[in-house]
């Protein structure tokens, strides 16, 4: 047996879907289990969660801790707030580690468990390791000493310039929130066994002071940007709805290709928000990339950072985009897109 | 009726960073400084509710940092905010996330404020943690990621953005916190008369340590250039030529042809 104790995910569902951020955390979950010889459980809230959290098993939880009443039915901060810590508190000691989506739904809750725990919290995290730290009270000499197998926390700043290591080793759960897209989720295993424990949480009047009155879903049309090989994306450059043309005419000359654009061109009203990449739109993957007119904000990186080859067209030489695009290039859009569609039917057509 | 909005002033995302001698912080020497941009949602949904609401509504704007944080709290007066208070800190990037959270409480407590807004996240450091923490320290409602916000005696009704297309619409009671999602509003620029105005409003300072941050449960053990993925070719020519080039790369990189 371990000297440690077990690590948590916080399953994230929504309307009983599980996201996909739930088997990233899962697969991360599993790999520093792995380095402490722990096991990795998972927590799922909601109602009617059905075979979810037989999925919770066979996607990397050792066992599911279940809390399914009505009134976790839509996702509010203090239900899951109470229904999370009253698992936690159901062990006999603290999880080394519990972490969470960088979703609307883990930023939310994630603070609320820290705080009740006294512990710190590292958010939108894109990698996660296990190490030990040696604390020379630079700020804080009653604390100094060498912590052992601390959950290294680590994520990107200031527009991903920088990337920060973050520990918090005083005391468990040592927490983070993770973001998708950027941890490797588990295999899925339909062999897999576990146990699945109910546990009933009771709540109190003051839990619902916040009321969700209805959740609604916008329309969204058939394309599917995170299965798409290809994705043309276009931004605020394009200057009016009208651009998303040119985006369209080039993308569709790759065979599996998708549009995607920037949070500006959606908020401007020039694409509908089901073409969204980024932060609170999409994360993709596609084995090829090309963004036209977008700049390259944290908010659209993080949706897209992890495509195979990516390809920018920007008038703008300082965009931010030029910084990690694969291929840049300074110059028109309009002048570019179309010439590169008439060089790639060609190039095919040989 | 009283609001509180906190904003943050954040190192132009544009800049080529540096890191500082203590490996936990860039060298702010060069770096130009400017309001956080879900901020400036946050700022304009107070001022446009106070526009509704009339001149009986009080909005003060706060932010922690250095003085030159004061320009950033002066343009948020422009836009129409009534006072301002700066808590004095001269390093706030050492102070993490529950400690920000706790010295908001501690300015806030006992001033009655009805409703706070601050934007969902900061550009910089982007936790999006001090929201629901100060609204935990202050024993006030939540709701985070708002879309779509609107006040009616004491009623708050906030449409909240979730993963996937989906909208949440919640109701609850003031006092709450409000995290402002990009896209709430369309900030408004200052005019050059309410810049003048601004000049002469109310900006207090009271220094970090009168609010009690605590100490801070997370460190920043090191921070360092992430190692670049690509090789970041630019390519140049005339538009002939880049198109050529493109044809090259996606042939050797991707597959697809």
């Amino acid at each position: 047996m371990s000297q440690y104790e077990d690590i948590v995910v916080i399953a994230d569902q929504i309307q009983n879907d599980l996201r996909p951020i739930t088997f990233e955390l899962l697969g991360a979950a599993q790999t520093l289990a792995a380095k402490l010889n722990v096991k990795v459980r998972a927590i799922v809230m909601g109602h009617n969660l059905g075979s979810i959290p037989q999925e919770l098993i066979h996607n990397g939880a050792d066992s599911v801790y279940v809390v399914d009443q009505p009134e976790l039915a839509e996702y509010t901060t203090l239900t899951y707030r109470r229904a999370a810590i009253s698992v936690i508190e159901s062990f006999p000691r603290p999880p080394h580690i519990a972490i969470c989506g960088a979703t609307t739904l883990g930023r939310d809750l994630a603070p609320r468990i820290a705080s009740h725990f006294e512990t710190g919290l590292t958010a939108d995290c894109t990698e996660l390791d296990i190490g030990d730290y040696e604390h020379k009270g630079r700020a804080d000499p009653s604390k100094m000493g060498t912590y052992n197998n601390c959950l290294y926390a680590i994520r990107p700043s200031f527009g991903e310039s920088l990337k920060a290591r973050i520990l918090g080793p005083w005391k468990n759960p040592q927490m983070a929130t993770a973001r998708t897209g950027a941890l490797i989720p588990f295999p899925t295993d339909t062999t897999r066994t576990g146990d699945i424990i109910p546990i009933k949480v009771k709540f109190e009047d003051s839990d619902f002071r916040v009321k969700v009155i209805e959740t609604v879903r916008e329309v969204s049309d058939a394309l599917d940007l995170i299965r798409a090989k290809v994705i043309v994306s276009g931004g605020f450059g394009l200057g009016g709805a009208e651009g998303f043309e040119v985006v369209k005419d080039l993308a569709s000359a790759f065979k599996e290709s998708a549009v995607g654009s920037s949070r500006k061109a959606v908020d401007s009203g020039w694409i509908p928000y089901s073409h969204q990449v980024g932060q609170t739109g999409k994360t993709v993957r596609p084995v090829l990339y090309i963004a036209l007119g977008i700049s390259g904000a944290i908010q659209h990186r993080v949706g897209m950072s992890n495509s195979g080859t990516i390809i920018a067209v920007n008038k703008d030489e300082k965009a931010p985009i030029f910084q990690f695009a694969h291929y840049g290039i300074v110059g028109d859009l309009y002048e570019i897109a179309p010439l590169l569609k008439e060089q790639f039917k060609k190039t095919m057509a040989s | 009726m009283k609001i509180l909005v906190c904003i943050k002033q954040v190192p132009d995302l544009e800049t080529r960073f540096k890191l500082n001698a203590a490996g936990d912080w860039f060298e702010e020497a060069d770096v130009a400084f400017r309001m956080n941009e879900y901020d400036e949602f946050a700022v304009e949904e107070a001022v446009a509710l106070k526009g509704k609401l009339g001149a009986e509504t009080d909005v003060t704007i706060l932010s922690i940092g250095p003085d030159r944080v004061k320009e950033t709290i002066k343009k948020a007066l422009a836009m129409g905010a009534d006072r301002g208070a700066h808590i004095q800190d001269d390093e706030p990037h050492r102070k993490d996330p529950a400690q920000v959270a706790a010295m908001i409480a501690a300015y806030a407590k006992e001033k009655e404020f009805d409703l706070v807004f601050m934007g969902l996240q900061s550009q910089d450091r982007g936790s999006a943690q001090v929201g629901p923490l100060v609204a935990l320290n202050l024993g006030f409602n939540l709701v985070t990621t708002v879309v779509g916000f609107e006040y009616d005696s004491g009623q708050v009704t906030a449409r909240r953005e979730l993963e996937g297309g989906l909208k949440a619409v919640v109701k609850t009671r003031a006092p709450a916190v409000i995290t402002c999602q990009l896209g709430l509003n369309k900030p408004r620029y200052p005019t050059l008369p309410n810049i003048m105005k601004a000049k002469k409003k109310e900006l207090l300072t009271i220094p970090a340590a009168d609010l009690a941050p605590g100490d801070a449960l997370n460190i920043v053990e090191r921070a360092a250039p992430p190692e670049r993925k690509g090789a970041g070719v630019v390519l140049e020519g005339d538009a002939a030529e880049v198109a050529d080039k493109l044809i090259g790369m996606i042939r050797e990189k991707t597959g697809l042809i």
